[in-house]
């Protein structure tokens, strides 16, 4: 029997691919599937049968897919088609990888350089993708292996220096966990340059002239005259390598020392408080800070390992907005959030907004389906009032600005389209705490205007009081609020809005409730001569 | 002459300055007194003492300064009996006997629950004025019912009795009062009535009496186990020990629970109770609650008792305890208008002392709000008062009236003009006039119905300085804006809300809710479109700050110090933001550092614009302070040396 059948007919096969369609984006039934085709399928080398590669590769596929933010999945699926030689989609994994994580992956870039180095034969093509990973992750507090690759590829490939120093220069202003290594470096080099002409390489001519009164072409004696150069290189050496020492021990110290995950764990790992506050607290630093770049690849390293959370998308999404100003990304941000986020409604709130902000109608038309339709088109039944409730604003807004004409004469019979009358209805019947039934009961008497108290009334105070729904009946929020209702009618006179509170009103309220002190809220804000009629 | 005015008098403002020279240790014992403490005054009491050894016959001048030293003392503390005593010494040696009676019968009044007080001036004035008998028979009488079931009472029962043997007046009327009493001495009480009923052979009474006996009895074996635990029975500055409110606490459950029909006796314990204990609120509480149980509905004594018990405990509870006042408000409220007008008249006159003793004294702008907003509604109540079986006519120029009431007490106030006739006039302040012209406005917006009155009312209040920070106000004006849902005006508010309004940052979040709420529910897109989007994105871009309605509102919640913008504008001037407090404690709240930077630094640039040319040195900022610590901001001492209060 061939490979391929030993698996598919494995009992154990059958369980553990049962397990993974059953529980989609629990992480340790991928890895036991995954680990089992592996195993039984080692060795893996060019010999591998086509039916169970495509076994192991369609795994690797949808593991990664419900679970994008496992880097070191995509990094082994890409060594795996680099191992069986398949060069093209080991670049295609890695680059469709990289752009998951908005292209700002220390890990994914070093394990891509790496073998770049071995393969990729083009000087231009290497270095462009050195030049990229320098932009995204060059600002990284463990960046450091990063670092010396690009200068070891940099003298291996290079004829001429030039490049070489510039990048170890602006390696040493990084502040980065082994920033050390890189002043070792460079005061080597310092010591073993031989004649002035080699100085512009280090500094520009300008400031050798200008800032150290150095003059490369000097004609006197040159070595005391180099000599003297080099202390003041070491001086501003020492100066800078001080100011970096500090920028990088206070991260380590008030941060980086107490970071202990640096990955994404999958949605059933809660990581502990103290740990999820750090990653917290490191970012707001880091923004503090406000340093562009480093900013944007910190919120990526928070949101990789804090992608469950829904407090670190919005963060990011905020800063997008508040500083960068950038409300295209913040939709992005927002919308994969949305994918790896546990609790959604946050999220949501944010990127209904977002959408609105960039104009983008029709997304959000298109998102509040969505959500509506994962209810099957019941979002009342949502658990997550919030998540009901921001659905039913946006579609208010939108309905409200649909052309009036379909709405014309109908101005009068409705306060609220029929649709979303009857989701509030629905709701208002279910509602789960206090809380809510008082969100309900005031968003009424946002919807008021000078026409429709009476609708308001009929739909909803007298919907409730017919319904008996007792929750609200002997709640004395519901009476305040139904006797505020009317008292903000500016079509009543004073005094036929004040007999109706107090004649039609008052006298429906349930005895018991009558005594309650809370009961006389309305009252002694509006009507305090009115107040010994409440308990007759 | 008034407490107030007792109490700011300056007792050294008469003396020559020859005596002040030579008596320095007098002048500054009393000018470094310490009211709180009781040290502070013995040794101010020591010094008159000293001071009148020197001076055997003082002078006029000398004699003032003394007694207003103890009047002051006494005002502040009139259960300090020692004090009386001594002043009442010093009174007969200035100026003889009339004077030092008439301080122990001002001590009686002042302290009506103390045997000591009491004996003494009967003392005093059964011997000296014996012919004064309507006096001492009126004394006597009022003497049995402050004191009389005073458990250690025996020594004015013994004073009463003595003086009618004396007098010749019959005295059984008297032990048949006091065998019912448990005293600590009864049993002396019944042996005396007994032999003068023998004397007199009455035997059915003496069978009566040993009947009276032994329920007495019975009455002082109950009560003993807690008479006998109490420690301090007087008044004291120094703290009470913890034990003894709980003692007393819990002897006046056992009576109100087992005895509750020996109501004198309840009420004697309750008072000796808040001789020590006369600060202790929850005593005071519980001698409310069960003098409001005693009453029956309609009965003006009963209820006068309990007016005048609130108003005795808000005036001598320290001004901290609000539990008691607002309890006592909040009663009066309830109270009014179930009973007969006079009854009425009463609660309303008590609730208006009690609102201007309460509004002097609490500093708190929550406080002052609430009694305030207390104080109109019963103020509209009592003086404007409608019901909606009035016709309309009538309601609206009641309410009109209200609303002119309200307008020119609030004129007065901003005007300086108060003139000390209006009574809302002097109650106001800095602190509580929002609450007056919130109700000024609600009247004319919902009740008056007149909108551009209103809207000329916002545009002139909006502008004062003591409503920057008046959550009602602005709540109101919210409300308003709301009504006729101005989005332009709405958000404009939003926009200065803590920025030039400031209100809690609770009511603030709590606005942006609801704003954001509302404006989802009424708005449209185009109306957006045109305010934000168009405004920010369009052709016409504006730098300035759009308060965004939908998502600024999500910004500003818990920091309302945000305005749409700031964040991007701090760019623009790098060097400024260093400087905030924000960038310096960075990472250590509370302590700041100037961290060394590299001012020119090549961090952001990637190493292929430099086109192969090196880049420059690399210049610092702060260096020089790299090997400093940081400093600590001590934000308490800080807030206290900003705010001496």
């Amino acid at each position: 029997m061939d490979k391929y059948a030993t698996i598919i007919n494995d009992e154990k096969f059958s369980k553990l691919t049962l397990n993974v369609t059953q529980f989609p984006k629990a992480l340790v039934h991928w890895e036991q599937l995954l680990d089992f085709l592996l195993d039984t399928a080692a060795p893996i080398n060019k010999t591998i049968s086509p039916n169970v590669l495509d076994l192991i590769t369609s795994t690797y596929d949808s593991m990664l897919f419900n679970l994008p933010y496992l880097e070191n999945y995509h990094i082994d699926y890409a060594l795996l088609q680099y191992k069986l030689g398949n060069i093209s989609r080991f670049h295609q994994i890695f680059k469709r990888a990289l752009s998951i994580f908005n292209q700002r992956s220390l890990v994914l870039w070093v394990s891509y350089l790496r073998v770049c180095n071995e393969i990729v034969l083009d000087n231009k093509q290497l270095f462009r993708l050195y030049e990229n990973a320098e932009t995204y992750i060059g600002l990284h507090y463990h960046s450091g292996l990063f670092w010396e690759m690009y200068l070891n590829q940099l003298t291996l490939r290079c004829s001429t220096k030039q490049r070489y120093f510039i990048v170890l220069r602006k390696a040493l202003e990084v502040p980065m966990y082994s920033f050390s290594k890189f002043y070792a470096v460079w005061l080597k080099h310092v010591d073993e340059i031989r004649d002035l002409s080699e100085l512009p390489l280090l500094i520009s001519k300008e400031d050798l002239l200008n800032r150290l009164q150095i003059d490369v072409k000097f004609s006197g004696r040159r070595g005391p005259y180099l000599t003297e150069a080099k202390k003041m290189i070491k001086k501003f050496t020492k100066e800078l390598y001080m100011v970096v020492q500090a920028q990088v021990l206070e991260m380590y110290n008030l941060y980086e020392s107490s970071i202990s995950t640096q990955f994404y764990t999958g949605p059933d790992t809660i990581l502990p408080l103290q740990e999820v506050n750090t990653w917290l607290e490191y970012t707001e630093y880091i923004t503090t800070l406000d340093i562009s770049p480093l900013c944007h690849l910190t919120f990526q390293r928070a949101i990789t390992t804090l992608a469950s959370l829904d407090t670190i998308w919005i963060k990011y999404a905020d800063w997008l907005i508040d500083v960068e100003d950038d409300y295209t990304s913040a939709k992005n941000i927002l919308v994969t959030g949305l994918g790896l986020s546990i609790k959604k409604s946050n999220i949501l709130q944010r990127l209904y907004s977002v959408l609105m902000r960039l104009d983008d109608l029709d997304s959000l038309e298109n998102t509040l389906q969505t959500v509506t339709s994962s209810f099957q088109d019941s979002i009342e039944q949502s658990e997550d009032f919030e998540l009901f409730w921001d659905y039913i604003q946006f579609q208010m807004i939108l309905q409200n600005s649909t052309p009036k004409s379909r709405y014309e004469g109908k101005a009068e019979v409705a306060f609220l389209p029929e649709t979303i009358l009857s989701k509030i209805q629905y709701r208002i019947r279910h509602a789960i705490d206090n809380k809510e039934r008082s969100t309900l009961l005031n968003a009424m008497l946002s919807l008021q205007s000078k026409e429709n108290t009476k609708l308001i009334e009929n739909d909803i105070f007298k919907y409730i009081i017919e319904s008996s729904l007792t929750k609200y009946l002997n709640d004395c929020v519901f009476w305040n609020v139904y006797s505020k209702l009317i008292f903000y009618d500016n079509s009543l006179p004073y005094l036929e809005k004040r007999k109706y509170i107090v004649k039609t009103i008052w006298p429906q309220i349930p005895e018991n409730l009558k005594t309650h002190e809370d009961i006389k809220a309305f009252a002694l804000e509006y009507l305090p001569e009115d107040i010994g009629m409440l308990s007759k | 002459m008034s407490n107030r005015d007792i109490l700011a008098q300056d007792a050294l403002v008469g003396l020559d300055n020859s005596f002040i020279k030579e008596n320095p240790v007098f002048v500054e014992g009393y000018r470094n007194i310490d009211w709180k403490d009781i040290t502070s005054l013995n040794n101010v009491l020591k010094s008159v003492d000293d001071l009148l050894k020197i001076y055997p016959t003082p002078n006029n001048k000398i004699k003032t300064t003394v007694e207003i030293i103890f009047r002051q003392t006494l005002t502040r503390y009139p259960l300090l009996f020692g004090y009386w005593k001594k002043f009442t010494a010093i009174e007969y040696q200035f100026h003889g006997l009339e004077a030092s009676l008439k301080t122990l019968e001002d001590a009686t009044e002042a302290f009506p629950h103390s045997i000591d007080m009491w004996c003494d001036y009967l003392r005093v004035l059964t011997l000296n004025f014996p012919k004064e008998t309507d006096l001492i028979n009126k004394k006597i009488a009022k003497g049995k019912e402050l004191i009389g079931w005073h458990f250690y009472s025996h020594p004015f029962w013994d004073l009463v009795i003595e003086y009618y043997t004396k007098n010749g007046i019959d005295v059984i009327p008297t032990y048949n009062e006091v065998v019912r009493i448990p005293l600590h001495q009864y049993a002396k009480y019944i042996g005396e009535y007994k032999k003068i009923l023998k004397t007199k052979k009455l035997a059915a009474e003496i069978k009566k009496v040993d009947q009276l006996a032994k329920q007495n009895q019975a009455l002082v074996g109950a009560i003993w186990p807690y008479e006998s635990t109490l420690r301090q029975t007087y008044f004291n500055l120094t703290p009470l020990p913890e034990a003894e409110p709980q003692k007393w606490t819990k002897y006046l459950q056992y009576l109100i629970k087992n005895k509750p029909n020996k109501r004198e006796l309840i009420e004697s314990v309750f008072e000796r109770s808040l001789i020590p204990c006369c600060y202790i609120e929850s005593i005071w509480k519980m001698y409310l609650n069960w003098t409001k149980s005693l009453k029956k509905p309609q009965d003006v004594e009963l209820l006068t008792r309990v007016l005048k018990l609130g108003q005795r405990g808000c005036r001598v509870l320290p001004d901290s305890d609000r539990d008691f006042r607002l309890s006592y408000l909040h009663y009066l409220e309830n109270e009014y208008g179930h009973l007969e007008k006079e009854s009425d008249l009463l609660i309303a006159k008590y609730f208006d002392q009690c609102i201007q003793d309460v509004i002097k004294i609490w500093a708190y702008k929550s406080d002052q709000i609430i009694v305030m907003q207390k104080y109109l509604r019963m103020l509209k109540r009592t003086k404007y008062g409608s019901s909606v079986d009035m016709s309309s006519k009538d309601v609206l120029s009641k309410q009109t009236e209200y609303s002119k009431y309200l307008k020119s007490s609030i004129d007065d106030f901003i005007g300086n003009k108060s003139d000390g006739n209006v009574e809302l006039g002097k109650l106001i302040n800095t602190t509580n006039i929002a609450v007056v012209i919130v109700e000024l406005i609600k009247m004319t917006w919902l009740v008056l119905k007149n909108v551009l009155q209103t809207r000329k009312y916002f545009n002139a209040f909006s502008k004062n300085e003591f409503l920057k920070t008046s959550v009602e106000f602005w709540t109101m004006y919210y409300d308003f804006e709301k009504s006729t849902k101005n989005f332009v005006k709405l958000n404009r508010f939003i926009a200065e809300l803590g920025t030039s309004i400031f209100l809690p940052t609770d009511s603030v979040n709590k606005i942006l809710k609801d704003y954001r709420e509302f404006y989802l529910l009424n708005s449209t897109i185009s109306q957006y479109r045109s305010t934000v989007v168009d405004e920010i994105e369009g052709p016409n871009k504006k730098t300035a700050s759009i308060m965004d309605p939908v998502i600024g509102t999500l910004f500003k919640a818990d920091n309302p110090r945000w305005a749409p913008g700031s964040a991007k504008q701090r760019r623009v001037n790098k060097v400024e933001w260093y400087k905030g407090a924000q960038y310096r404690e960075n990472g250590h709240p509370g302590i700041s550092t100037d961290r060394p930077q590299i001012t020119n630094t090549i961090i952001e640039r990637t190493s292929k614009s430099f086109r192969n040319v090196a880049p420059g040195l690399p210049t610092f900022r702060n260096l020089e302070k790299i090997n400093q610590t940081g400093s600590y901001r001590d934000y308490y001492t800080e807030s206290l040396k900003s705010d001496p209060k």
